[in-house]
């Protein structure tokens, strides 16, 4: 990789404020197996802002509670452990999953609405499983696996068009791929330093590295991850792309052995995953309409 | 220019020349865009998957999501806007079905979606006039209604127009 190149990827992810400590400990606790909900509760209570957004989501109209609910044990319980962990990243990283992506011709939030779409679609292909696999561990990493693309976005800017090219004349065999030839790096290899750089659990940063290649991955976690690269291609699919690298990725047919999808599940779990996106959207920020795909620009 | 912005399984149609029929962020998906000269009315349907039979409740609460509900639902409200021309002439442009690359038969969604809704174009003798479908991109679709036109939009790539 080019020196100056380099540096530039380091400094900005060095500059990158970290998570704070209560979503840090999150993940942390959300990620080890078996672990119980009154833990990730007392993380909560120890976050007033948090707190304050949870009680708010949860009564709001989007999720009409019979009645209101004051208490953080009651609001964690009805909205569930996957909301609680998508809204305290929405709101802790909010500085990446915002950041519009230039480099791909991304618009401001692409990213955010990119991995909350994929997180839901590897939940939802979590449960066709032929053994089970923990389903919001998937959500987890699937809310997790572009970040990278945040960093090297702005530092491979007016790239796209000699990309597209470059795969249209087989050039490259895919966006990642062209990422490697031009930049000698890739969104993975960069995710995979902010992922330590914010010290994410390491079950988390396997899900980061493994996303496009699962077969590679370790085979205790290769279901887990076969489920995010479903839900990453699932995403693309139903337009919730990140920009320019759109669905320029190899599907890896080996889903197949952790995961029947055949016979129109795939279609099924299009539509689920397209109403709870829906929902998750209009609760965490009812204002902009983000729940459609908009014209929004950077 | 008034943009009239359709989300996935919306459907829309119009006869005002300064108004424009726009879908964003087409992957799998299809927009189909039904122009009809005689009456210079134009109609536009995002359409999801090719088959309601898998969730009829969806389709009935949302007929646009679905190729097989879509398609009719367009031309019904395409119909009261030529209501003094009902045999007027129409044709279509259709635009999306995107796939992954080494997209296997079960995730060929959009291709699937493409192939149903020519089907059902042909059986309701509308021509199809032209198309930008397939290959690995997601592309924004804009029809203004004066023209007939589609203007498509996809990250990193020119403009085109069908």
């Amino acid at each position: 990789m080019d020196n100056r190149l380099h540096s530039k990827i380091v400094k900005a992810i060095t500059v990158t404020p970290m998570l704070s400590p209560s979503v840090s400990r999150l993940l942390e606790v959300s990620a080890a197996p078996g672990h119980d909900l009154v833990e990730i509760i007392d993380i909560i209570r120890g976050d007033y802002a948090l707190t304050a957004q949870i009680l708010r989501i949860s009564n709001s109209v989007i999720f009409n509670p019979i009645q209101p609910i004051a208490s953080i044990n009651r609001a964690v319980a009805y909205l569930g452990e996957i909301y609680v962990v998508g809204i305290a990243l929405n709101q802790g990283a909010a500085g990446i999953f915002n950041s519009p992506l230039r480099g791909y011709e991304g618009r401001k939030r692409d990213l955010w609405r990119h991995q909350l779409y994929s997180a839901i679609e590897a939940r939802i292909v979590s449960r066709f499983a032929k053994k089970p696999i923990e389903a919001d561990l998937a959500f987890t990493g699937g809310l997790l696996h572009d970040i990278g693309k945040a960093i090297l976005s702005e530092n491979i800017r007016e790239s796209a068009g000699e990309i597209i090219a470059g795969i249209a004349a087989d050039r490259y065999r895919d966006y990642m791929d062209a990422e490697e030839k031009l930049f000698g790096t890739n969104h993975v290899e960069v995710g995979l330093v902010l992922a330590e750089h914010w010290r994410l659990p390491s079950l988390l940063q396997e899900i980061i590295r493994h996303h496009h290649t699962p077969a590679a991955a370790p085979p205790e976690l290769r279901a887990l991850i076969y489920a995010v690269h479903c839900g990453d291609a699932l995403s693309m699919m139903a337009g919730y792309d990140t920009g320019s690298d759109g669905l320029k990725y190899h599907l890896d047919e080996g889903y197949r052995d952790y995961f029947d999808l055949s016979g129109g599940k795939l279609e099924a779990l299009q539509i689920e995953a397209g109403n709870e996106f829906a929902k998750f959207e209009k609760s965490i920020d009812p204002g902009n309409g983000t729940h459609e795909k908009t014209n929004q620009e950077d | 220019m008034i943009d009239i912005v359709l989300g996935i399984g919306q459907l829309g149609a119009s006869n005002t020349p300064f108004s424009n029929l726009k879908t964003y962020a087409l992957g799998s998906c299809v927009a189909v865009v039904i122009f009809c000269p005689d009456t210079a009315a134009l109609g536009m349907v995002h359409i999801a998957l090719s088959d309601s039979a898998i969730n009829p409740a969806k389709a009935a609460q949302l007929p646009g999501y679905f190729a097989d509900t879509g398609l009719p639902a367009l031309l019904r409200k395409m119909a009261q806007i030529n209501l003094k021309k009902p045999h007027a002439r129409m044709f279509a442009k259709i635009a999306g079905g995107a796939c992954m690359i080494g997209s296997n038969d079960v995730f060929n969604i959009g291709p699937r979606n493409v192939q149903k809704i020519k089907k059902l174009l042909a059986a309701a003798n509308i021509p199809l006039t032209a198309e930008d479908t397939g290959s690995t991109i997601s592309r924004t679709v804009s029809a203004p209604v004066y023209s007939g036109e589609l203007e498509i939009s996809s990250p990193g790539a020119p403009l085109r127009t069908i």
